[in-house]
């Protein structure tokens, strides 16, 4: 019996082996590179009406109606004129996430200090945000607002 | 038939992994240097695990695809020959089959649920390129659109060879940093300009340039868009991730589709969800791609009359 097929399939699977671990090294160097060379700037907004004017342009025909720019402006919360949903902007990196809330989509608020939320969606894609607000009652004001917007069930 | 040896022992993705990896590196000092390209490292990171567990799903797969290929080639309409005009014929019809495939993979939601990962990068640099699915098998559409070359008679090597030069050409169009090409070039083949508006959703660009190696088809088929100065891209996908865990980047429209089917209040809706563009919904509370062009299309007529009235 010839042993050379078994060898045969040796050999590729070494060849995918060093095939899949030098991708994990390159995969590794390009990553920490990025890293290195610090190209990656953190998303911020200047003021709500940028806030407002990025949900504009994100959903059409989103009127905006009162709002709430985070303390370090990394989001920002802004209710629809029409009271149906509330804008929500989210720094994700270099740039901005977007949800509309609905009643339902919140799973929870939590107050972390007092100026500062812990706001979870049920969203699967939606790490926890962390807002921090110009003060106490600011926070514990949209706080309730979106608590609101909890599943009833749940709440 | 005789398989020329270089079809069966190139693979001209492999040779082409050192190139993909100095032009990311590249381009990053570009970023780092003129700032007009945006990078974020755990963006990077999840587009370069996704590509790398595509790669080890692929080689899982391998088989698999593999022994359905050489099946349909024995039931083959044709012998076609490895001629050079043949090669050039193969590049061509496999980027008309592409183009139509990636189409169904922005219309068809159990297909977007698979393309969608390359889509959910709100960055545009060569590691999207990378950022790809890990579960494209399971869409099964390997069994008829992958298959049609193979089917009429083009060598499965010769088919996955030209797949390849298609896959590395498409490489080099996911950057910021080439803003135009000579415009004979725009004319006929896919570019960085192209690209990029298949890559944003701002609602004139959403659904556009699906072509890969060539923008003919689009130019011919009716979804071909230009890049204009004035709209400048927006990437991603109309409702953008927050995360950057690439089990969660692989899974979310499936997991999104489950639960849509499993909320569905008929058979009809069940399907419906998983067959009708994405954004679709029975009652209309969603919008799809189409809905959202109309809408948009609709305020900017409506802010021209206001234009013009104020100017009477």
């Amino acid at each position: 019996m010839s042993l050379r097929p078994f060898s045969f399939a040796w050999g590729r699977l070494m060849e995918i082996l060093i095939l899949l671990l030098g991708s994990i090294v390159g995969v590794s160097v390009m990553i920490l590179f990025n890293a290195w060379l610090k190209i990656s700037p953190r998303a911020r907004l200047v003021s709500l009406d940028e806030a407002i004017t990025r949900l504009d342009t994100d959903c059409v025909g989103f009127e905006a109606g009162e709002g709430v720019l985070a303390a370090d402006g990394e989001a920002a919360l802004v209710v629809s004129r029409t009271g149906k949903c509330l804008g929500l902007l989210v720094a994700k990196g270099s740039d901005f996430v977007i949800r509309y809330l609905t009643p339902g989509t919140v799973r929870d608020v939590v107050c972390e200090s007092d100026d500062r939320l812990r706001l979870r969606l049920n969203d699967f894609v939606f790490e926890p945000a962390h807002i921090r607000f110009d003060n106490a009652e600011t926070a514990s004001r949209w706080a309730d607002r979106l608590t609101a917007l909890q599943d009833p069930a749940r709440s | 038939m005789e398989v020329p040896a270089f079809v069966l022992n190139l693979d001209p993705v492999t040779l082409a992994i050192p190139f993909f990896t100095l032009s990311v590196f590249a381009e990053m000092l570009h970023a780092r240097m003129t700032r007009k390209t945006r990078f974020e490292t755990r963006d990077s990171a999840a587009s370069l695990m996704m590509g790398l567990g595509s790669n080890v799903t692929g080689i899982l797969f391998a088989l698999l695809i593999g022994g359905w290929s050489v099946f349909v080639y024995e039931h083959r309409l044709m012998d076609v020959p490895f001629t050079w005009w043949v090669w050039i014929l193969a590049i061509v019809f496999d980027d008309f089959i592409y183009y139509w495939v990636h189409r169904f993979g922005h219309t068809i939601r159990w297909f977007w649920a698979d393309h969608i990962i390359h889509h959910s990068s709100q960055h545009y640099n060569l590691t999207t390129a990378l950022r790809q699915s890990w579960f494209s098998p399971f869409t099964l559409k390997f069994l008829w659109l992958g298959s049609v070359m193979v089917f009429i008679g083009f060598h499965p090597a010769m088919v996955a060879f030209v797949g390849g030069i298609n896959l590395i050409y498409q490489f080099w169009v996911h950057t910021e940093a080439i803003k135009r090409c000579p415009p004979w070039f725009e004319a006929v083949f896919n570019t960085p300009s192209h690209h990029r508006v298949h890559h944003a959703t701002n609602p004139m660009y959403l659904d556009r340039n699906y072509g890969g190696i060539f923008i003919i088809w689009d130019r011919m088929f009716g979804t071909f868009q230009s890049e204009l100065d004035q709209e400048a891209c927006r990437y991603g996908i109309v409702k953008n991730i927050a995360t950057y865990n690439p089990l969660k980047i692989a899974t979310h429209e499936w997991v999104s589709i489950a639960k849509d089917m499993a909320g569905a209040k008929s058979v009809k809706d069940a399907a419906l969800y998983l067959l009708a563009p994405p954004g679709w919904s029975p009652d209309g509370s969603r919008e799809t791609s189409r809905q959202i062009l109309e809408k948009w299309k609709a305020r900017q007529e409506r802010a021209v009359d206001t234009e013009v009235e104020a100017a009477e």
